[in-house]
């Protein structure tokens, strides 16, 4: 994997005083591939980001680009192409002096700075606003520009920092598939910085999911929703229910909160996803099986979100269909059933 | 009596004590001023300008003062961004401390500081020692009471001001624009002049004028570090007042610095105006 | 600070460095040389001794002009802040025309220069007998000042403060200056020790309209340090600008400590 990985990140240290923002990091990004680090705030994602961008002065390990170390590049010779969250577009300069600015710095011909600009203008559908100043654009075409001016440079690594969180949800969505389109396309190699996991999940190859410095998971979207290698993984992808498994005194498997379990593994701490449970009215017996109160009954427009509250006083999460708001009320009694298929056990705790 | 009325009441209440001060003891005194700069011969006429602007001293004079402006505005503005972008730059926790101790001079009486440099410029004193040691002036040479000296000393009197000024105008600039420019190829010092420096450019207008007006008519480090041969216009309107009884002559020096300095106030404003216009 | 490069990043650090000392050196020249124990101002220091220091406390001038600056410093800090807060409120919570014209105008002795300011007073003075020489006329004249000084403070503060805050008071029951006083007023406590430390702090150092119009009899300490340098280079004059600097220091970190509880 390291032969072939355009971006490299080996054993990357980032520590302020005595507090560790960034605990060695490992980190291979392939060709062409988007890579999400995702994570919470202050788990280190952006502080990694800054590192490979050449802002933030790692303390341990190395970046290498193409089997190069660039980690004492200084940032304006790495050739990688930023998205900020804030955008940083320049505010005294034009949207075409704005995506023109790198090509200057590489003292591209003006006329070939033209073509690019134009191309970038085009291929971004900002056709006529060439000459307005950033303050006079919206928060979509702002968007596009910080786009363009990182994109026109052909940058070997693409670095974005959460750079759809200051677009309202309608635009967000569409706009993060056109970047995914335009990423496939151009086959660009990218590091892509968010919180939000449903936007990682939506356009990643990979996750690198972080905790407080450390990742903790990498892997498909896929793999890190069905089989989450830690329980923040579980709880922070998508949502879970968590049991931990112990040997019951029938020899069988039991919850901490004496649920009969039946899983393929032995003891363990075991995802059960919401939208694997199946509500039914009548009550049933064995493993896999638990009866409570249907507490919250939530309308999601392609579902329904149901909590079950249960006598030991745990609030299992239910998702189902429309349906299921007809067939129950709040405050009915149902029983909750799923498969040991439905089980995954967390490898690590 | 209705409610609006009442709040009229009230708002005149409360401007009362300020705007009674103000008329009698600002607005009255300088038209007094005004009326006396132009009451040579009485009732009206321009005696006290036409000798001013007849008389190549009191015009040396004001020439002195205004490159004093320029110099001291130059060496603030060099001493001064550095620090001040450095200090608006800083993650660390002392950079707290550091702007505080910036800023420090200011709670310190312009006459102490320039007792300070008078002691380090006099014949024995170390500045003047250390120059005399280089052999580049004569032995018996000393910073008191040159152009040179006053320069030194007031820069340091006002350097703070400019620090300020700066910061503040820095630290409104997001840094992630430096990060931008720099990600896209450019060296850090390409990054500061065309994104930092181009866009603090009003506030370092700004700062400049301020420090410049300031030292045009700055009287406390002029007169003590410049000496008797100190020919600055607060000096000069000080000599013709307390010590020549002048005081027509007197009033017309101080209408034309009023004058400078009211120029100078609406530059500021305007530039400060259109500063912030941009940062938006 | 890896982003600015290394030699760039050096040189500006050099500079600054320079500027740092250039600022705070000549203080520090003064502490260390009224330490000396020769009869003139030499640095560094020949010998320690506290000698200037006893000389400076013995001299009835230094003295009297500390006591004259002092009670001129506090009365003008309190007159200020009443004055200038007043002013505040009324152009940050009442609407009426030439608003920004007033503000500009209460605003406007601070980028004059002290000595025209102080010439047209002495005029003043000298034609009316409506201000009495000696203190009332210190402390009118750097009210001209001291006023604008608080304003400059307290409009910022004022516009922050939330309306929500006073208008749920209102809500709740309290008369708009029930309101003000228990829920405005808390809120701008920090602003009003800045402010009086910054009025205080300006008069205390202030030496040209002193000079103009202060009396001989009653001379604030500035004035007789002014006069005093003049004279000859007495180690009791860098006796006494090493307190100066000691009340400057003691005074910014009281106000740094109070801004920051």
């Amino acid at each position: 994997m390291n032969e072939a990985a355009e971006l490299d990140l080996q054993g990357l240290v980032r520590r302020y005083g005595s507090t560790v923002a960034v605990a060695r990091m490992d980190l291979a990004v392939a060709k062409g591939e988007l890579v999400a680090l995702l994570g919470p705030s202050g788990c280190g994602k952006t502080t990694t980001l800054r590192m490979v961008a050449g802002f933030v002065d790692p303390s341990e390990g190395r970046i290498l680009l193409r089997g190069r170390d660039i980690t004492r590049v200084p940032a304006h010779k790495r050739d990688m192409g930023m998205v900020f969250q804030s955008y940083a577009l320049f505010p005294h300069l034009s949207v075409a002096d704005n995506i023109a600015f790198g090509l200057h710095r590489r003292g591209v011909a003006k006329a070939e700075v033209a073509q690019r600009v134009a191309r970038m203008v085009a291929l971004l559908k900002l056709d006529g606003l060439e000459a307005r100043l950033p303050r006079q654009l919206s928060g979509g075409q702002q968007q596009r520009v910080a786009v363009g001016r990182a994109l026109v440079i052909n940058p070997a690594v693409v670095l974005l920092d959460e750079p759809f969180s200051n677009l309202d949800a309608l635009l967000r969505e569409g706009t993060r598939i056109e970047l995914r389109r335009l990423q496939t396309e151009l086959g660009l190699t990218t590091l892509f910085v968010t919180h939000d996991q449903a936007e990682a999940m939506a356009i990643s190859d990979r996750i690198a999911v972080m905790n407080q410095g450390r990742l903790e998971q990498l892997g498909t979207p896929r793999e890190v929703y069905e089989r989450p290698a830690t329980r923040f993984v579980a709880g922070f992808i998508g949502r879970a229910n968590l049991f931990e498994a112990k040997p019951g005194a029938g020899g069988g498997l039991v919850s901490e909160d004496g649920i009969p379990l039946d899983a393929a593994g032995g003891a363990a701490t075991y995802v059960l996803r919401p939208e694997r449970v199946t509500l039914v009215a009548e009550p049933a017996d064995g493993a896999n099986a638990v009866s409570g109160t249907v507490e919250v009954l939530s309308f999601l427009g392609n579902g329904v979100q149901a909590v079950l509250r249960l006598p030991g006083g745990r609030a299992l999460l239910v998702e189902g269909a429309a349906a299921l708001a007809d067939r129950f009320r709040p405050g009915a009694a149902a029983t909750a059933r799923w498969t040991p298929a439905d089980l995954t056990a967390i490898p690590q705790v | 009596m209705n409610s609006s009325a009442r709040r009229s009441l009230v708002a005149a209440g409360l401007l009362a004590p300020a705007a009674l001060l103000f008329a009698l003891l600002f607005v009255w005194p300088q038209f007094r001023l005004l009326g006396l700069s132009f009451g040579n011969p009485a009732p009206f006429g321009l005696a006290s300008y036409e000798r001013f602007l007849g008389d190549s001293y009191y015009l040396g004079v004001l020439a002195n003062s205004l490159a004093l402006g320029a110099c001291v505005t130059v060496v603030c503005l060099v001493l001064g961004f550095p620090l001040a972008f450095l200090l608006a730059r800083a993650e660390t926790r002392w950079a707290g401390l550091l702007l505080l101790l910036t800023t420090f001079p200011l709670w310190v009486s312009a006459v102490v500081r320039s007792f300070a440099w008078m002691v380090l410029f006099y014949r024995g004193g170390t500045i003047s020692r250390l120059l005399q040691g280089s052999g580049l002036v004569p032995p018996d040479f000393q910073l008191l009471g040159t152009f040179s000296g006053v320069v030194i000393a007031l820069a340091q009197v006002l350097l703070p001001i400019m620090i300020l000024t700066l910061y503040a105008v820095i630290r409104g600039i997001d840094r992630d624009l430096e990060h931008a420019a720099m990600s896209l190829g450019a060296a850090p010092v390409v990054a500061l002049w065309l994104v930092t420096i181009r866009l603090a450019r009003g506030g370092i207008m700004a700062g400049s004028l301020l420090v410049f007006s300031l030292s045009v008519s700055a009287f406390a480090t002029p007169s003590m570090v410049g000496g008797a041969r100190a020919h600055f216009m607060a000096v000069t309107i000080y000599e013709q007042t307390l010590e020549l009884l002048d005081w027509p002559f007197a009033a017309a020096i101080s209408a034309i610095l009023l004058a400078i300095s009211l120029a100078v106030a609406l530059t500021y404003g305007r530039l400060l105006g259109e500063g912030r216009e941009e940062a938006r | 600070m890896i982003s600015l490069g290394h030699s760039f990043g050096w040189f500006l650090r050099l500079v600054a460095v320079i500027a740092f000392v250039y600022l705070l050196g000549p203080l520090f020249v003064i502490v260390a040389a009224s330490l000396s124990d020769t009869g003139y101002l030499v640095f560094p220091p020949q010998g320690l001794s506290l000698r200037w220091y006893q000389a400076a406390l013995a001299d009835a001038r230094y003295l009297n002009g500390f006591f004259v600056s002092v009670r001129l410093a506090v009365t003008v800090a309190a007159a200020s802040l009443v004055i200038g807060t007043a002013a505040a409120v009324a152009l940050t919570r009442f609407h009426f025309p030439g608003r920004a014209f007033v503000e500009a105008f209460f605003l406007s002795p601070l980028v004059l220069p002290g000595l025209v300011l102080a010439v047209a007073l002495t005029l003043f003075f000298a034609s009316t007998p409506l201000v009495p020489p000696g203190m009332t006329r210190l402390v009118v004249s750097h009210l001209i000042v001291g006023v604008p000084l608080v304003l400059r403070v307290m409009l910022p503060v004022l516009k922050r403060v939330d309306r929500s805050v006073e208008e749920a008071a209102r809500n709740l029951g309290a008369s708009p200056l029930k309101a003000f006083f228990l829920v405005t007023l808390p809120a701008l406590k920090p602003g009003l020790f800045a402010a009086a430390a910054l009025a205080f702090i300006f008069s205390f150092d202030e030496v040209e309209m002193a000079l103009f119009v202060g009396s001989a009899r009653e001379a604030p300490l500035t004035v007789v340090l002014y006069g005093a340098a003049q004279m000859a280079f007495d180690p009791t004059v860098a006796a006494v600008s090493a307190l100066l600097i000691l009340i400057a220091l003691i005074l910014m970190v009281a106000q740094q400590l109070y801004a920051q509880r």
